[in-house]
């Protein structure tokens, strides 16, 4: 039976990134089974999501066609575009944060809500590349 | 936008994915030529015509309004 027919792909690439993924949680599993102090636990726990998440990353690219993974102009276009309006949605964010702390005199500091902030980016920035990409008429 | 694109196609035998791998693209962006839904560069116009033998005055119709 030939790579393509397969419903899962199996390639380099894919086998090279499912062994980090497996690697990443074998030391999360490891640093927090043999070092003690939450600090230790914080990192192990911290390594063992990448792993599971780099495995999700893994799986979806392994049912997705090679085809359908390349990058062509559409999906370089649809990518800046979200990219360009999550960058936009991230500094109004911080903005519009920023004017509720001017004008109602919160205690809010940069440092303290950075990350949500970078979240929201995040976020807008998936959403947007799926709304492109479904949409079609990307100019 | 129109395009005569997936009449092309079905006179050279192709399908989507066949186009699409001749052209270098995915699959995704055929389908979004052949519904007129994506303006594409240059270049993969050029790419597209080449294919399908044609020109791509022949291959993409614009509307004048």
């Amino acid at each position: 039976m030939k790579t393509t027919d397969r419903k899962f792909r199996i390639d380099k690439d894919i086998l090279r990134f499912s062994g980090i993924a497996a690697l990443l949680i074998l030391v999360g599993i490891l640093i927090m089974s043999l070092l003690p102090g939450s600090a230790y636990h914080g990192i192990g726990f911290v390594l063992i999501i990448m792993g599971i998440i780099a495995i999700i990353i893994a799986i979806i690219a392994a049912i997705t066609p090679k085809e359908d993974m390349i990058q062509d102009e559409r999906s370089v276009r649809v990518n800046e575009k979200a990219g360009y309006h999550a960058f936009w949605i991230l500094i109004g964010t911080g903005a519009f944060i920023q004017v509720i702390a001017m004008f109602g005199r919160l205690d809010l500091s940069y440092k303290s809500i950075s990350p949500e902030i970078f979240i929201v980016g995040m976020l807008s920035f998936v959403i947007l590349k799926w709304y492109y990409n479904r949409r079609g008429d990307i100019v | 936008m129109n395009t005569r694109i997936k009449e092309l196609r079905a006179r050279h035998n192709l399908t989507q994915k066949e186009l699409a791998k001749k052209v270098g693209v995915r699959r995704e962006t055929i389908v979004f030529l052949e519904k007129g839904k994506y303006n594409p560069s240059l270049k993969l116009a050029h790419d597209v015509a080449k294919v399908l033998e044609t020109t791509i005055e022949e291959l993409f119709i614009f509307d004048e309004d």
